[in-house]
C-alpha cells in the first residue's frame, strides 16, 4: 500500500527518471523473482535522527498579550456556548415539557374516567333499591311524615344542632 | 550530484507540467465536487419535490399518532343530583386472525377469560382467517378484570379498543323514563331516544407527535370534542322508587296484569315519578325472545277507558256551565235509567235523589249521566277537550298516545251518557294526571315536564292555560276530598293519610277486548288524587290493569297504592302536616265493602258499533300503515346487532343466513304494516 507521499510523488517519479529518489522503486521492480526480499518502501532512503536538545536553561517568559488573547478566546467560546445553549434551551425545554404535558393529559383523562367509574359505583351503592334491602336486613322502619328533622347548619358549618353548644 | 544547468531546465519544465498536473487535478476535483453536489441536489429534489408526499406521509405515520378525544354521552341525573345514567369508558377486545399463531389454542384462551363459547369463537376466527380478514371483534365492552387478565398475557395479536358504555346504576329505577341505548350508544327508547341528539357526544381528535417509543411529545387539536349535554330530570328517585315498589306490590296483591303511576307537581307540571309495571333493566340489552311489552311506557303510550275518574270532568263542566252546585239534588232513578236502546243500571245498588257531591263520593253512574245531560253534549265535548283529552301532552317521551275522544258529530245517542261516566273515551295516565293537576292547582292546564335542566340552563316552563274558574277548581277539590273522607266515599277505607288531607276519585272500567269485540270482566282500576287538599304538593294517578271482582275496584286496588306513595312523597318533600295525628286512623267502617262496586262504570255491552278502543286500535293500525314504525337500516350490521335493535323497537324480524346483513325487506325508512315482518338476509 502506497503512502500519501508516494502517491503525490507518482508523477514526479516519472519526470525525475534519473533522480535518485526513484531508485528504490526501480530496484524493487527490477528483481521480482526474489519473493523473499522485502519490498522497497517509499522514501526509505529518508532517514530521521533524533537530536537531543537541552532546553533546561530556557525560561518561559510571561506573555501578557498571549494570555489576554487566550482568555479572550475562552470568553468568546463561553459566550458562544451560552448563546447556543440559550438558543437551543427553549426547544429542549419544549420537548421535555411536551413529554410532561402529554403524560399529564393522559393522567387527567385517566382520572376523569376513574371518577366516572367511581360515580357509577357510588350511585349503585346509594341506589334506593340497595338501601331498601340494607334497611330491611337491619329491620329498620321508614320514618313517618314529620319524623325526619332537618338540621340547619351553624355559622361555622357544623351540623350537630342537637348536641350541646 | 545533478548539474546546475540541467536542473534548471528540468525545473522549468517541471513547473509547467506541475501546473498542468495541478490544473488537471483541480479540474477532476471540481468535476467530482460538481457531480457530488449534483447527486445531492438530485436527491434533495427527489426527497422534497418528487417523493415529498410519500415521505411526508411515511414520516407522519411514523411520528404522528391520531388520538381520539372521548366525548362521552351526557349523563342523566334526577332532581337531587343522583346519577340515573352515565357513560364510562370500557374496553373491547379484537384479534387479528391472520396473526394468531394457533386458532384453536387462541380461542380456548380467549373463551376461558371472556366467558365465551370456545367452539363458536374458533369457528368465527377460522372463517375470518379464511376470508383473510385482519380484524375480528371477540367481545365488546368487557369487564375491567377481564381486560386486566388479557393484558397480562402480553399477546401481540390481541388488540384493545376503548369504547363508551352506558350504565344505569339504579337498575330498573325509572327505566321507562330513561329508556335505553343500543350497542353504539344510540338511544332506542325513552328520553335516551327522544333526546338523543342532545345527549350524544361528538368525539374530537388530536394529532400527537411521538418519539421512537411512541410517547407523546406534542399534540395538536384537529377536531374539538363536544361532550353530550347532561340532563337533570324532574324525577325524584326516592319518590320514583316508592312508586315502583308500591305499584309492583299492588299488581302482585291484586293479580293485575300491568300498572302505571304518575306523580306530578300540579303547579309546574314537573313529573316526580313515572312508573310502569312490568319493567325492565336498561343495563341488559333486549333479547330477541324477550317480550317487547315490558319496555312499553304504559303511562304514556297505552290508552284505556278511564271509567269513573272521568266523572271529575263531567262535574267540573257542570259547575262551570250549569247552575248545579255540590248540594244540588240529582235524581239517580233508584239505580235504573232507560235510554233509547239501552238500559243503564247502577253497578251495585241504586240511589234515589242525592246531592251532587254524593254522586261523586258514591261514584253513581246514573247520577253522573244525569249531570252529563244537564251539561249537554256540546259542553261535555268542549270540557273534555279543555282538560286535554284527545291530544298529546307533549311530555317529550317517544310514542305518546293522544287517546281518543270522538268528534261531536260522531257521537251516538248514548255517547253523552257513556262519556259522562268515563266510557267511549280513551285516555292515558299522563292525560289523567294533567287533568287532575288542573283541579289541584286552581284551574290551570299545565304541560307535563320531565326535563328540569339541560346542561346548566333550566328548561323554560310553558305558560299554563286556564280551563276552569278558580272557584270551580276549589269546589271540585272539596268534593274530591269527600270521596276520601266521606263515610260513603268509594276511597274512604283505602286512601286516608296520617296527618294530611287528601282528595281524589276512584275509577273502574271494564276492559274492552279488541279481538273479540267484547267487554271482558277484567277492570282498569284507577285512582287519581292529590294531597294536601288546601295546597296540593302533588297529584298521583294510579292505574292497575286486569283486576277482577269486587276486590278489583279502583278504591280497593289503586287507593292503597296512592296512599303508600303519597305518604312517602309527603315525607320526602317535607310537606307540613295539615291534620293532627289523632285523625290519622280511619273512622270505623260505615259502609259495606261491596259499595265500592258502585265505582264500576257500566259499559255499553250491546252496541254493535265499534267501541272507542276498537276505533283507536283501527286508527293506530291505519296510522301504522301510513306512517307506521319505520324500518331501520339493518344493512352492514351483525346478526346480533340487528336482533337487538329490532327487539328494542318491538319489530318482528326474520333473520336468514349468517354474517353481515346484506339485504332487507321492506327497505329502510318504509313503514312496517301490522302483522308484517322485516326480513333480513345475511351473507359473508
Amino acid at each position: 500500500m502506497a503512502t500519501l507521499a508516494a502517491n503525490f510523488r507518482k508523477d514526479e517519479s516519472v519526470i525525475y527518471s534519473e533522480d535518485a529518489f526513484a531508485a528504490p522503486a526501480r530496484r524493487a521492480t527490477a528483481r521480482p523473482a526474489d519473493r523473499f526480499r522485502l519490498r522497497a518502501l517509499p522514501n526509505e532512503d529518508v532517514y530521521f535522527s533524533a537530536k537531543r536538545i537541552d532546553n533546561s536553561r530556557i525560561l518561559k517568559q510571561r506573555d501578557p498579550r498571549a494570555a489576554r488573547e487566550c482568555w479572550s478566546a475562552i470568553g468568546a467560546f463561553a459566550v458562544l456556548a451560552v448563546l447556543l445553549a440559550g438558543a437551543l434551551a427553549p426547544t429542549v425545554w419544549g420537548t421535555f415539557a411536551g413529554y410532561q404535558l402529554q403524560a399529564l393529559k393522559q393522567e387527567h383523562q385517566r382520572l376523569i374516567d376513574e371518577r366516572s367509574t367511581l360515580e357509577v359505583q357510588e350511585a349503585a351503592l346509594t341506589s334506593p333499591v340497595r338501601l331498601e334491602k340494607l334497611a330491611k336486613a337491619q329491620k329498620l322502619l321508614e320514618p313517618r311524615p314529620g319524623q325526619v328533622i332537618h338540621l340547619d347548619p351553624h355559622a361555622d358549618g357544623s351540623m350537630a344542632m342537637n348536641l350541646t353548644k | 550530484m545533478l548539474p546546475v544547468q540541467g536542473l534548471t531546465s528540468r525545473t522549468v519544465l517541471t513547473d509547467r507540467q506541475e501546473r498542468l498536473a495541478y490544473t488537471r487535478r483541480l479540474t477532476w476535483l471540481a468535476g467530482g465536487v460538481l457531480v457530488w453536489a449534483g447527486l445531492i441536489f438530485a436527491k434533495i429534489v427527489s426527497l422534497q419535490v418528487i417523493h415529498h408526499k410519500d415521505y411526508a406521509r411515511a414520516a407522519r405515520q411514523q411520528q404522528e399518532l391520531k388520538v381520539e378525544i372521548p366525548a362521552p354521552r351526557g349523563p342523566i341525573f334526577d332532581r337531587t343530583g343522583q346519577p340515573l345514567a352515565m357513560s364510562i369508558p370500557t374496553e373491547s377486545v379484537s384479534v387479528n386472525p391472520l396473526r394468531v399463531p394457533d386458532i384453536g389454542i387462541a380461542s380456548q384462551i380467549l373463551a376461558r377469560i371472556l366467558n365465551l363459547d370456545a367452539g363458536e369463537l374458533r369457528d368465527r376466527m377460522r372463517r375470518a382467517n379464511e376470508h383473510h380478514s385482519g380484524f375480528l371483534w371477540v367481545k365488546r365492552k368487557i369487564a375491567a378484570t377481564e381486560a386486566e387478565e388479557l393484558r397480562s398475557l402480553h399477546l401481540d395479536w390481541i388488540d384493545f379498543q376503548t369504547e363508551s358504555q352506558r350504565h344505569y346504576p339504579n337498575g330498573e329505577l325509572a327505566a321507562h323514563v330513561l329508556g335505553s341505548v343500543d350497542h353504539d350508544e344510540k338511544g332506542n327508547a325513552g328520553l335516551e331516544m327522544s333526546l338523543d341528539p342532545e345527549l350524544r357526544g361528538r368525539a374530537g381528535q388530536e394529532v400527537m407527535l411521538t418519539d421512537v417509543k411512541r410517547r407523546g411529545i406534542e399534540a395538536q387539536l384537529s377536531a374539538r370534542p363536544h361532550a353530550g349535554l347532561p340532563l337533570t330530570l324532574t324525577i325524584d328517585s326516592r319518590i320514583q322508587f316508592a312508586a315502583e315498589r308500591e305499584l309492583a306490590k299492588g299488581v302482585a296483591l291484586h293479580h293485575a296484569r300491568t300498572g302505571s303511576v304518575v306523580v306530578m307537581n300540579p303547579y309546574n307540571g314537573e313529573i316526580l315519578a313515572l312508573a310502569n309495571y312490568p319493567t325492565f333493566d336498561p343495563n341488559v340489552a333486549p333479547k330477541p325472545s324477550e317480550d317487547p311489552f315490558h319496555r312499553f311506557d304504559l303511562a304514556i303510550s297505552v290508552p284505556f277507558e278511564p271509567g269513573s275518574v272521568f266523572k271529575v270532568v263531567t262535574l267540573s263542566a257542570a259547575l262551570e256551565t250549569t247552575d248545579l252546585r255540590p248540594d244540588s239534588p240529582i235524581n239517580c232513578n233508584n239505580g235504573v235509567l232507560r235510554l233509547p236502546g239501552r238500559v243503564i243500571h247502577e253497578a251495585h245498588r241504586g240511589f234515589g235523589v242525592i246531592p251532587m257531591h254524593e254522586v261523586l263520593e258514591r261514584s253513581s253512574n246514573i247520577g253522573a249521566i244525569q249531570i252529563g245531560f244537564r251539561v249537554g253534549a256540546q259542553n261535555m265535548y268542549a270540557y273534555a277537550r279543555r282538560f286535554g283529552f284527545g291530544g298529546s301532552t307533549g311530555v317529550g317521551l317517544p310514542a305518546e298516545s293522544s287517546g281518543l275522544i270522538r268528534r261531536l258529530n260522531r257521537w251516538r245517542t248514548t255517547s253523552l251518557a257513556s262519556i259522562s261516566m268515563g266510557h267511549e273515551v280513551s285516555t292515558t295516565s299522563i292525560q289523567l294526571a294533567r287533568a287532575c293537576a288542573a283541579i289541584a292547582n286552581g284551574g290551570l292546564l299545565i304541560k307535563p315536564k320531565l326535563i328540569l335542566k339541560q346542561g346548566e340552563s333550566l328548561t323554560p316552563a310553558e305558560a299554563p292555560t286556564r280551563i276552569l274558574r278558580p272557584q270551580t277548581a276549589i269546589t271540585m277539590r272539596q268534593m274530591m276530598e269527600g270521596v276520601v273522607i266521606s263515610p260513603h266515599g268509594t276511597a274512604h277505607r283505602h286512601v286516608r293519610l296520617a296527618g294530611y288531607t287528601a282528595g281524589g276519585k276512584t275509577g273502574t272500567a271494564q276492559i274492552f277486548d279488541v279481538k273479540t269485540h267484547h267487554y271482558t270482566h277484567l277492570y282498569n282500576a284507577s285512582f287519581m288524587g292529590f294531597a294536601p287538599v288546601t295546597n296540593p304538593a302533588f297529584i298521583i294517578v294510579v292505574t292497575l290493569n286486569g283486576t277482577t271482582g269486587n276486590g278489583g275496584m279502583g278504591g280497593a286496588v289503586a287507593g292503597p297504592v296512592f296512599q303508600a306513595i303519597a305518604t312517602e312523597a309527603l315525607r320526602v318533600l317535607d310537606v307540613p302536616r295539615d291534620l293532627p295525628d289523632t285523625e290519622a286512623e280511619p273512622e270505623p267502617e260505615e259502609v259495606a265493602p261491596a259499595d265500592d262496586a258502585n265505582d264500576l262504570a257500566i259499559a255499553d255491552l250491546g252496541s254493535p258499533e265499534p267501541n272507542v278502543m276498537e276505533e283507536l286500535a283501527m286508527q293506530n293500525a291505519t296510522a301504522a300503515a301510513e306512517t307506521g314504525p319505520k324500518v331501520p337500516n339493518f344493512r352492514g350490521k351483525t346478526m346480533r346487532a340487528v336482533a337487538e335493535e329490532a327487539a328494542s323497537m318491538g319489530l318482528p324480524v326474520s333473520l336468514d343466513g349468517s354474517g353481515i346483513a346484506r339485504a332487507q325487506a321492506p327497505p329502510a325508512g318504509s313503514a312496517l304494516h301490522e302483522g308484517e315482518r322485516v326480513r333480513v338476509q345475511f351473507a359473508r
